[in-house]
C-alpha cells in the first residue's frame, strides 16, 4: 500500500514507460492501462512476453489443466 | 514472426476472428496473453486456406490436436500449433471452429470490430460475444470479464442505455468493478430492474449516496457473484464434458496429430 502511494504522488501516467506483468491489477495502473490504443496495449503485451522464463509452460498449465 | 503469420493470413483471405486472451488485451480488460487464439470460420475452403497460411508460417502441429477438419471444427475441437522463428521464443497459436456459447461466426462477424495492431489490421470478436467466450472454468477469467463489462461503456457502440447498464450489471464479478461501474455510470441505478444478484442496488445506492458501502452488503453481495461464477463454471465443466470423451477416443485410437508434425 505505501509503495503504491508512493508511486502515484511521484509519477503522473508515463505513455512510454513499459508496465510490467499483472501490474494494472492496482487501481490507477488500470486506469492509465485503459487510456492506451488497442494498438499500444496489444504491442507494450507482447513485449512483456519476452520477459517470461518459460512461455511454454505458462501456455501449458492455461490450456492443459491437471485435474 | 507474428505478424508475418497474420499478413500470411492475409495472403490466404483466411476468415477469422481474434478472440480470447489478445482480443481480453485490446480492450483494455487484461494487460498480458501469452498466447494468440483464432476464431476459424469453419468451412472447408476456410480450413485449406488457413493450412496453407500455416505451411507458409512453418506452423507445427502441437500437443492433443486431431486433424484440422471441418468435422472437427464444427464439432467444437480446439487445435494448437507452434509458430518458430530463429530469433524469438515460440508462438502459442490455439484455433476453434466452433468456440462455446458465442453462436455462428457469421453473428460474431456482424458485430466484430478491426483493430489497428503493429501486427496488421485485426478482425477481432466484439466485445459482448467476448464476455460470453470468457465464461469458463477459470477463476482468474470473471475479473477480467468484470473489466470487460466496464470497458463496455468506452466502446463507440455502446448506447449507454438502460439495456446495456442491465446487461453489465449481469457481466460484473468481482466488487473493485462493481464499484467503479456505479461511480462511472451513476443512471446505472435506475435502469437495473431484476438485480442480478441480491443487494446490488443497496450497494449501487450507498455507494452513490455516501462514498462507500458497508461491509454487510458488500459480504452479500460478493456472496451473489461468487455464486454466479460457480454456476457459470459448472456449465463450462457440461459443455466441455462430451468434447473431451472425444478427444480422449482419438488419442486412444491414435487418431491426434503427432506433436511437431508440420500443418
Amino acid at each position: 500500500m505505501k509503495r503504491e502511494e508512493t508511486e502515484f504522488s511521484e509519477s503522473q501516467p508515463e505513455p512510454e514507460r513499459e508496465l510490467k506483468l499483472n501490474e494494472s491489477q492496482s487501481p490507477y495502473k488500470a486506469a492509465v492501462w485503459r487510456k492506451l490504443t488497442p494498438r499500444e496495449r496489444l504491442r507494450r503485451s507482447w513485449a512483456m512476453r519476452s520477459r517470461l522464463a518459460d512461455p511454454r509452460a505458462i501456455h501449458d498449465r492455461k490450456l492443459f489443466p491437471k485435474p | 514472426m507474428i505478424a508475418n503469420f497474420f499478413q500470411s493470413l492475409k495472403h490466404h483471405a483466411v476468415e477469422y476472428l481474434l478472440i480470447s486472451g489478445q482480443a481480453t488485451v485490446l480492450y483494455g480488460a487484461a494487460t498480458f496473453s501469452e498466447d494468440i487464439d483464432l476464431w476459424l470460420h469453419p468451412t472447408e475452403d476456410n480450413c485449406s486456406r488457413f493450412l496453407a497460411a500455416l505451411r507458409d508460417r512453418n506452423a507445427r502441429y502441437y500437443k492433443l490436436t486431431p486433424p484440422l477438419t471441418i468435422q472437427h471444427l464444427v464439432r467444437g475441437h480446439g487445435f494448437h500449433f507452434v509458430l518458430a522463428d530463429r530469433d524469438e521464443p515460440d508462438a502459442f497459436l490455439d484455433v476453434m471452429g466452433a468456440p462455446p456459447r458465442v453462436g455462428s461466426f457469421a453473428d460474431a462477424l456482424a458485430h466484430a470490430r478491426t483493430m489497428d495492431s503493429e501486427w496488421g489490421q485485426l478482425p477481432t470478436i466484439g466485445l459482448r460475444a467476448l464476455v460470453d467466450l470468457k465464461k469458463t472454468q477459470r477463476l482468474e477469467d470473471y475479473p477480467i470479464i468484470s473489466k470487460l463489462a466496464v470497458a463496455w461503456f468506452d466502446q463507440p457502440e455502446c448506447a449507454k442505455a438502460a439495456e446495456d447498464f442491465v446487461w453489465a450489471a449481469d457481466n460484473l464479478f468481482t466488487l473493485p468493478e462493481l464499484r467503479l461501474f456505479f461511480e462511472e455510470q451513476p443512471g446505472a441505478l435506475l435502469a437495473i430492474g431484476r438485480e442480478p444478484v441480491a443487494g446490488l442496488k443497496e450497494f449501487a445506492q450507498q455507494l452513490l449516496s455516501t462514498g462507500d458501502v458497508t461491509e454487510e452488503v458488500a459480504v452479500r453481495v460478493n456472496l451473489g457473484m461468487q455464486q454466479r461464477i460457480a454456476s457459470l463454471q459448472q456449465a463450462d465443466r457440461r459443455y466441455w464434458r462430451d468434447i473431451i470423451a472425444e478427444l480422449k477416443q482419438l488419442r486412444s485410437t491414435g487418431k491426434l496429430m503427432p506433436e511437431g508434425t508440420a500443418a
